[in-house]
């Protein structure tokens, strides 16, 4: 990486001039260290630059290529101006490239791509600004590239050439990050700017990080990462999206050089860990290494490839499950593989039965919308669950039906009522239509009917019983075997 | 700290005051929230404990239209913001002195008992106060290995104090002083602030080096000097603490220039109090019905 170290020459050349809005750019090419990136700017900013150098560092006033008002449009004249320059910006930078004024640094995009004067202007930002930035506690985006400026320059002795103890000064920006508590790392594969920057396989370290509590990681990759420190354990909520992971561990063993759960291998453990998103990466497979987060609550998978689950049973704490947009096909035995789970979604996979779902007693709220479930009998696999209370069906072949909300809700039996289906509270019109079609099967098995749906008022029994003493004596019951 | 509400309509004679003891029940995250609402309140005193590390927000969220019913919101930040002054300190000595401890017994009050070698430099900071002044003091934490001298010489420059910590249970650790002492006077500038430190006061039946002999080290060397323990916190704020008055001293005496480069004393102008009072009580003065 670029930084201005004694041994890094600056090379500059202005290869070639482009016309924009009527104004001529000259593209002026640097190479620092293996880094290269290019500038545009116009012959006015030149000027402007070299007013600046002449009146704070003494540089030659007759240095700068002279202005021409008239027929500076034409290409021989531009060819001439672009030697000229190219000239000029050479000697400058001959001239400065150890000090390297900011106003200099600026005008080459130094503070972008290279590390010493990119620490600095973030230095300068957060003396200004960090204080509000963090009393308002807004999360903080860092990219690869700032990081890994902060993580060499930890590991190399401060240039001489820097200017300590002013806002410039790297303590800073150690100040800043040591406190920032939402950490968001936006990384790139894209070239960074106009260079040869590729952010996301620059390696970095967390470990200046001590408060954060959450991490958020967009289009970064995992492995660069080289030590967690404290984040791991003072993250409560973990966010990776768009990362191309594979496994959890990419991610919480991202800074472990053998990817392998150790039993009981504590320095590893996210311990504060509750909520994690890992949506929209490539994981087939949930490993064991979820295991060194046994604080889960919530687990969100969604847009993963995943087809099974396996290790989640290492959470005991698990509350709420996503694993919407995989590639599902058929569940086995839920129970064995998930705890007290609450909340699980499942939409937009390709299930066809939920067979797999019938003793998974716990759940209270269960997605299975945009499956590939087409009998109203498999909905009979889930109506058994004692506090399902949320049930999303829609967008099913089976959801075509006719009557579907009615047949769906006459599985549940006696807790029909208090069934939410597809977002709808089944009305008291379906419960009348419930309880007939309940009456009807009754009788079908050779039962008395029981008049024991729940219902506010005492209409729906009404068109079964007439007497207002059954119809107490029924409620009563209800509210007896409830 | 009290803060009085000018804006609210008083009426002569009626005035009530309602005191509030703040931070008692858990809000936004972030921060501790406490809704306050009364009929005919007309004035109200709010007290709010004043963290060590928190400053308080105090903003009118709403206003009953018929009732002249106050609801107040106390939002308490986080985190320290007000200080008036960045001095720059940097620990120095050999390695498993307590360096690490010390700094950390400072930030945190706590002892780290398995620390761990520091690799390259740590840093620490916290607020204090002197001479009413709050002050934020950035720490750099060396590491003792001669491996990262390289890198932890860097950041000599520019420090406003230096601490200097020996270990009084190992004489080489003493022994060794000079040469800490050379380095720093080589790479820190005249006025830097340099507090001798015998840490591990604790364990004073292992004592090697007596009190007496450092101290006639560090007067003969015109340094500040302490026994301290990271252990049971015994002078750790101390010294961190007579370090900054001597710097504030300097400064207020003149010989420490604020404008040098490299003072390691940075002045920050203290922001207008976080105090926000966003307040629509127009509404209510003329919606009142008592």
């Amino acid at each position: 990486m670029a930084s201005l170290s004694p041994e890094h020459n600056v090379a500059v050349c202005i290869p070639s001039t482009q016309q924009c809005d009527g104004v001529t750019l000259y593209n002026i090419n640097l190479c620092v260290g293996g880094v290269q990136w290019s500038v545009k700017q116009r012959y006015n900013a030149f000027a402007e630059l070299h007013e600046k150098l002449v009146s704070n560092h003494g540089v030659a006033r007759d240095l700068l290529p002279p202005k021409k008002i008239l027929g500076n449009k034409e290409p021989s004249f531009i060819e001439k101006r672009r030697c000229d320059l190219e000239l000029y910006i050479q000697t400058i930078i001959n001239f400065m490239h150890h000090t390297l004024p900011r106003e200099l640094a600026e005008f080459l995009d130094f503070h972008h791509y290279e590390l010493t004067h990119l620490l600095q202007s973030m230095a300068r930002q957060f003396y200004e600004e960090g204080d509000k930035v963090l009393s308002e506690g807004h999360p903080v985006v860092f990219t690869p590239l700032q990081l890994h400026a902060l993580s060499y320059r930890l590991k190399n002795p401060l240039p001489p050439s820097v200017a300590a103890a002013d806002e410039t000064d790297f303590s800073h920006v150690v100040d800043f990050v040591t406190q920032v508590k939402h950490l968001v790392i936006q990384g790139s594969s894209q070239p960074f700017r106009a260079s040869n920057i590729i952010q996301n396989n620059l390696p970095y370290t967390l470990n200046t990080f001590k408060s954060v509590e959450t991490l958020t990681l967009t289009e970064a990759c995992t492995a660069p990462i080289g030590h967690l420190g404290a984040v791991r354990r003072t993250t409560r909520t973990l966010q990776v999206n768009q990362s191309g992971m594979t496994q959890m561990s990419d991610i919480l063993l991202c800074d472990a050089v053998f990817q392998e759960t150790v039993e009981g291998s504590d320095p590893h453990k996210w311990l504060s860990l509750t909520d994690v998103d890992v949506s929209c990466n490539q994981i087939k497979k949930t490993d064991d290494s979820i295991a060194l987060a046994p604080n889960i609550e919530k687990l969100n998978l969604s847009c993963n490839k995943l087809s099974s689950v396996e290790s989640l049973t290492k959470l005991p704490h698990l509350i709420s499950l996503n694993l919407s947009n995989n590639l599902f096909s058929e569940l086995e035995s839920m129970h064995t593989k998930l705890g007290n789970v609450v909340d699980l979604d499942l939409s937009q996979n390709s299930l066809t039965s939920l067979k797999g779902l019938s003793k998974l007693y716990s759940l209270a709220s269960l997605n299975v919308s945009t499956n590939n479930i087409c009998e109203i009998a498999e909905v009979s696999h889930i109506s058994g669950l004692p506090c399902l209370e949320t049930l999303i069906i829609t967008g099913n072949p089976v959801a075509t039906v006719v009557d579907y909300r009615t047949k769906v809700l006459e599985l549940f039996g006696q807790r029909a009522a208090e069934v939410c289906l597809d977002n709808e509270r089944p009305t008291q019109r379906e419960l009348e239509f419930v309880a007939v079609l309940q009456a009807i099967r009754a009788s079908r098995e050779g039962r008395l009917p029981t008049l024991s749906i729940s219902s506010p008022l005492p209409v729906t029994t009404s068109t079964l019983s007439f007497n207002r003493p059954d119809v107490a004596t029924a409620v009563s019951e209800y509210s007896v075997t409830k | 700290m009290v803060f009085s509400l000018a804006q609210v309509p008083i009426e002569p004679g009626r005035a009530r005051s309602v005191p509030v003891n703040s931070g008692q029940s858990r809000g936004r995250e972030g921060g501790t929230s406490t809704t306050l609402a009364w009929p005919s309140l007309h004035s109200l005193h709010i007290a709010i404990l004043r963290g060590q590390s928190s400053c308080h927000e105090l903003e009118l969220f709403s206003i009953d239209s018929r009732l002249p019913r106050l609801a107040y919101q106390i939002k308490m930040s986080a985190g320290p913001y007000n200080y008036s002054y960045i001095f720059k300190y940097i620990i120095i000595g050999d390695m498993g002195v307590g360096k690490s401890c010390l700094l950390h017994q400072f930030t945190e009050k706590k002892f780290m008992a398995d620390c761990p070698h520091t690799i390259g430099v740590e840093f620490g900071t916290r607020i204090i106060e002197v001479a009413g002044q709050k002050i934020k003091l950035q720490i750099w934490d060396t590491a003792g290995q001669e491996r990262f001298r390289a890198v932890t010489r860097s950041y000599y420059r520019g420090a406003a104090g230096a601490l200097m910590v020996y270990d009084i249970t190992r004489r080489s650790t003493y022994n060794h002083l000079s040469s800490w002492l050379t380095d720093a006077r080589n790479l820190t500038n005249p006025n830097t602030v340099i507090f001798l430190i015998g840490n591990k006061a604790d364990l004073d039946a292992q004592r090697d080096v007596t009190y007496e002999e450092a101290k006639q080290f560090a007067e003969e060397n015109g340094l500040m000097f302490v026994e301290a323990s990271a252990k049971t916190g015994e002078n750790v704020e101390e010294a961190f603490l007579e370090t900054a008055k001597k710097i504030y001293q300097n400064i207020q005496d003149g010989s420490l220039d604020l404008n040098a480069a490299e003072s390691g004393v940075q002045h920050k102008p203290t922001q207008p109090g976080r105090t926000n009072l966003s307040n629509d009580s127009q509404s209510s003065r003329d919606n009142c019905s008592c």
